[in-house]
């Protein structure tokens, strides 16, 4: 039977009988696959091995008929490990790989690979604020999904103007005027923005004053993932 | 107005935090070990002293991290919190302290008035830190000074009044002062002899839940507490 | 009752072990989340006292880990750590829904005695 490699991060783990452990694996040429990992349990003390979290690995792997693959051999290709010596950057490094998990119930793209690696790296990256992750994975997951609010116009279709504030209309996905109570300024939208057309959060940490501005746009960001389906409730 | 004290400002804030969370790791180990010498009934007069320090410095080093904490939070979450409860766990926290200073604790709790509007860490740490610098001040005064520490909570008018009493001497005009010279005088309150440094923690963890400690009487003592709103929420009977 | 220490400073550990030792209950030492995982496939604990800062992979990545084993999904954990509950208000329910803790105790404030407590609460058979 043919082999197949691909690169892989592991978004689940299954016990399977025994001593095997079913494996969901996120690739970017195949999409989400479910592997058989066998033998794997019967040596609890690896913390470390060819396959865990937080990291990318190359796989082998042989296509099952039933959907479920047998791996054959996984090599580690990137580890970030600096994840996983803060508390709070572990747990969103759990949340996120949670959430790409269910955003890709259905056949992923590509794009969702990507996704998770660069924001693996940038959790990586201890210099980088985790508001700053937030906003970027947010709108990126957003523009995946095809549920990217409308950065250009408001909800009276006239183009956004630098000096109004704005609430956000979350039905419309538009955000709406309002000179005086309105949350929102330009460089609130002008990040926005940024998030969706950087290719990494690092762009988005350089901005001076962006840390505090993603520090504002999460709510936001969180409300607008919920509304398109790619939170859970 | 009441002077605002800023404990989290200034370059130096980030470093001295990471040494005040570094510094609670040896004073753990010697209150720990301490305290294992007294679970294996070896303990002597000087590991006794040697825990108790420890303890207080253990609650000056948290009440200072937890003060950068809170002040960081631009809201800080009250709940409803029973302040005689609060009290009889600090004067728990002081006891062994108080004693290494022959100092008594007496507390004062009685009365009809319900919760208040708090941080409960944030009080405890306060009264805690208020509690460790009056018994540092008593053990500083004359001989004949009376050493006795009350830990006491009352209603005035509307307010819920809590802190700490004692016969050191403290007025007004002594704490506004204080506050002005504190972080340029090595002892801002002279008069006490100890630094003071729990009280001004104290004082910035009282900022934070908008109850400044202020220079009060209770019971012909002088001291420092902190007034509270009642909470509206209705009573268990 | 066998209690699993997950303790990277050497001195504190033995004072827990001590303590524990001396109420009658054995205990174990690990250091680091990788020699908790060999521990406690080793003597399997009735309770695991967990830090969170522990060098290497921390305490969560050892939850993690731990949690994903049937036989040791019920192992009641205490985290026993010097991260302030506080702090960490917006992770202490995940803590307590997702990965079974059982209790959070502010490692500076909690006696050796107070720590025994908790410890046989949970990890004493009812």
């Amino acid at each position: 039977m043919k082999q197949l490699v691909a690169r892989a991060i592991v978004l689940n783990r299954t016990d399977y009988g025994e001593a095997d452990r079913i494996l969901t694996l996120l690739t970017p040429e195949f999409g989400k696959v479910n592997v058989l990992a066998k033998g794997v349990r019967r040596v609890k003390s690896k913390l470390a091995g060819g396959i865990e979290l937080f990291s990318v690995s190359q796989v082998t792997f042989i296509k099952g008929r039933s959907g479920l693959g047998t791996l054959v051999s996984s090599r580690r290709e990137v580890y970030y490990g600096n994840i996983v010596t803060d508390i709070d950057r572990t747990m969103k490094g759990y949340d996120y790989i949670k959430r790409l998990n269910f955003m890709t119930e259905d056949v992923p793209e590509a794009g969702y690979f990507e996704l998770l690696c660069i924001t693996f790296a940038a959790l990586n990256d201890l210099t980088i604020a985790t508001s700053v992750i937030e906003v970027w994975f947010g709108m990126q997951a957003l523009r995946l999904s095809g549920h990217e609010p409308d950065l250009h116009r408001d909800s009276t279709g006239e183009p956004l103007k630098p000096n109004m504030q704005y609430a956000f209309d979350i039905d419309t996905m538009r955000f709406l005027q309002a000179e005086n109570t309105g949350t929102f300024s330009a460089n609130h939208i002008k990040m926005l923005r940024l998030s969706t057309q950087a290719t990494t959060p690092h762009v988005l940490a350089k901005v001076q004053g962006g840390t505090q501005l993603c520090a504002q746009l999460i709510t936001l960001i969180q409300n607008l993932q919920r509304h398109s389906g790619l939170i859970k409730l | 107005m009441a002077q605002q004290l800023h404990i989290s400002e200034g370059q130096d804030t980030a470093l001295l935090r990471a040494v005040a969370a570094q510094l609670r790791v040896p004073l753990t180990i010697i209150s720990r070990q301490t305290e294992l010498l007294s679970l294996q009934q070896q303990s002597t007069e000087a590991t006794d002293v040697i825990h108790s320090q420890a303890v207080a410095a253990l609650t000056l080093v948290d009440t200072y991290l937890l003060g950068l904490q809170l002040l960081e939070q631009s809201h800080l979450q009250l709940e409803p919190v029973s302040v005689s409860s609060v009290l009889v766990d600090v004067a728990h926290t002081l006891d062994g302290f108080a004693k290494r200073y022959n100092v008594e604790l007496d507390l004062a709790i009685a009365g009809k008035y319900g919760p208040v509007m708090a941080h409960p860490q944030a009080l405890y740490s306060a009264l805690s830190a208020l509690g460790f610098s009056f018994i540092e001040a008593l053990g500083a005064q004359p001989q004949k000074t009376k050493r006795l520490l009350q830990l006491a909570v009352y209603k005035k008018r509307d307010k819920i009044i809590t802190g700490a009493y004692s016969a050191v001497p403290l007025s007004v005009g002594d704490w506004q002062k204080a506050k002005q010279l504190y972080g340029s005088a090595k002892q801002p309150l002279n008069n006490l002899g100890t630094s003071g440094a729990g009280m001004f923690v104290a004082d910035a963890l009282g900022q934070a839940m908008h109850a400044n400690v202020q220079v009060s009487r209770y019971a012909r003592r002088a001291g420092l507490a902190m007034t509270l709103l009642p909470s509206k929420q209705l009573q268990l009977i | 009752m066998h209690v699993l220490f997950v303790e990277p400073d050497i001195n504190l550990a033995r004072a827990y072990e001590q303590a524990i030792l001396l109420a009658g209950h054995s205990a174990v030492l690990a250091r680091t989340a990788q020699e908790a995982l060999f521990e406690a496939d080793r003597i399997l604990p009735n309770v695991i006292a967990l830090e969170l800062q522990l060098p290497g992979p921390n305490g969560l990545a050892f939850l993690h880990e731990l949690r994903s084993y049937p036989d040791w999904q019920n192992i009641p954990v205490v985290l026993h750590t010097y991260a302030m509950p506080q702090a960490q208000a917006h992770i202490k329910n995940l803590l307590e829904a997702q990965f079974g803790v059982v209790s959070w105790l502010y490692k500076p404030q909690t006696s050796l005695a107070h720590l025994q407590m908790i410890l046989e609460s949970h990890g004493m058979p009812k």
